[in-house]
């Protein structure tokens, strides 16, 4: 049975954290690299989330993204958030161990989100980066992201303990 | 890993992975047209509305913490614009002189300046992309006919970009950086492309047929053979002197523009509308440029 109120929570916190990301997030850069609040919005519901809903949930906010802000190729996030979903339901348990836990884990999530990204679209012809500037942001929006997560902690114990008892929609 | 060994999520990874990948793939082939041309449209038509209002709580936060870390050095910069500016009065004063004396040769010739009679629109910058792509949105498009392909610069006149896509209510821009159409430019007398280096700040400058070398500080303009952008548009300089090797001369050059601080843009109708430019033999500047706001649209028909 599909929890309306729940569905529509995380409908509008999806499209939220994409209106963060682009207008917010457009304006606050550091060295002209911003965190990736999508990724870290789908980290945090594939932390409560069943597997199937989170990875639905990434490609839909994936395909979002590629339709609204993004020249690149329809598909490319779409690809690359259900791959993150994919990886983080199958590691979340990795997260249990605390806020360093849970910031050290969205990073390395939004890492294989970024070089996803990069290696996905340096496939099909999007991108042309150097080793340097590609480097630069696997190190940097990974790093953003996991600082982020260390603020959220309060916000990621509450989801851990919650899904201690019922997991997903 | 026990209890993911009977559930439906790797096949419906691998469903989803085929799906988006078949989806990628014909939006490549499709090159911007056709079905999923229109679901991007729509869904930026859907989004802008939102991304207007975000901006506009943003904005003000943004500017008011920028202030505040910027107050430190706001004499030193104080000071510095001051003789940047007797500097710029004297420059002016000059080229009012020169202008003076072109405005006389031309009537003397019966030429006008076709960048006069241009359509501007300005544009405040609402969205734009992640890190990896620089895409920015703007708040005007097809209402202010702002279309696919115009060239989009900077409020000091410098080459932003071009218009990748517009809809009532808002445009996408794909600057200069991120464009992969490059762009055909001139540097003192001599033509070559400008290619961005994705992800890059900096671009690259070929020059095909180089006669001589280039050096630090040269300016690197639009150039008369571009299809894309009016002739004389400052796009950057270059921050790397270079010779040529053989005929062939490659450069890097900065672009003068600064995507990431861009606030507000300047739209323009190029090319101009041929039919209506053949129609009227005395075209009048329909300049709308407002000093007040940032954001203003062209009311008037270029013809």
């Amino acid at each position: 049975m599909i929890d309306v109120r729940r569905t529509l929570l995380t409908v509008a916190g999806m499209l939220g954290a994409l209106l963060v990301q682009t207008t917010l997030f457009g304006r606050v850069r550091i060295g002209g690299i911003a965190p990736d609040i999508v990724i870290l919005a789908v980290i945090f519901f594939s932390l409560r989330a069943r597997a199937e809903t989170a990875m639905l949930a990434a490609f839909s906010i994936g395909f979002v993204f590629d339709a609204v802000a993004s020249s690149g190729a329809l598909g490319l996030r779409a690809i690359a958030y259900t791959t993150v979903a994919f990886v983080a339901v199958r590691t979340r348990d990795r997260a249990d161990l605390g806020p360093l836990a849970v910031a050290f884990w969205a990073g390395m999530m939004t890492l294989v989100g970024i070089a996803t990204v990069l290696l996905v679209g340096t496939l099909f012809g999007q991108f042309s980066m150097g080793f340097g500037q590609a480097g630069r942001r696997l190190l940097l929006v990974p790093l953003f992201n996991a600082a982020i997560a260390v603020m959220l902690a309060p916000f990621t114990t509450r989801l851990l303990d919650g899904r201690r008892g019922a997991i997903g929609l | 890993m026990r209890e993911f060994r009977d559930d439906r999520s790797v096949p419906l990874f691998v469903t989803l992975m085929v799906i988006a990948f078949v989806l990628m793939t014909i939006d490549v082939r499709s090159s911007g047209e056709g079905a999923l041309d229109t679901v991007r449209s729509g869904a930026s038509r859907l989004i802008s509305p939102a991304q207007t209002v975000g901006t506009a709580i943003v904005d003000p936060i943004v500017r008011l913490v920028e202030n505040m870390s910027d107050i430190g050095g706001l004499r030193n910069e104080n000071a510095a614009l001051r003789a940047e500016l007797a500097r710029a009065q004297a420059d002016l004063a000059a080229i009012e002189q020169d202008r003076a004396r072109l405005e006389a040769l031309e009537e003397m010739l019966g030429l006008e300046l076709a960048a006069e009679e241009l359509v501007r629109t300005n544009a405040n910058v609402i969205g734009r992309s992640d890190s990896i792509d620089e895409l920015l949105t703007i708040d005007r498009g097809e209402e202010s006919g702002i279309l696919p392909g115009h060239p989009v610069l900077d409020q000091n006149g410098y080459v932003v970009g071009r218009v990748l896509d517009s809809w009532t209510g808002g445009a996408q821009v794909v600057p200069l950086t991120r464009d992969v159409e490059g762009i055909t430019v001139t540097v003192g007398d001599q033509f070559g492309t400008l290619q961005p280096v994705i992800g890059s700040s900096e671009m690259v400058l070929s020059v095909l047929e180089s006669a001589r070398a280039v050096e630090v500080g040269d300016q690197v303009v639009t150039s008369q053979l571009s299809l894309a952008f009016p002739r004389g548009l400052p796009v950057g300089e270059i921050v790397e002197a270079s010779r040529p090797q053989g005929q062939t001369l490659t450069a890097t050059v900065r672009p003068f523009t600064d995507t990431n601080r861009l606030e507000a843009v300047v739209v323009i109708a190029w090319p101009p509308d041929p039919a209506a430019a053949a129609a009227d033999d005395a075209p009048e500047t329909t300049d709308t440029t407002s000093e007040t706001t940032p954001a203003t649209t062209n009311d008037e028909d270029e013809g």
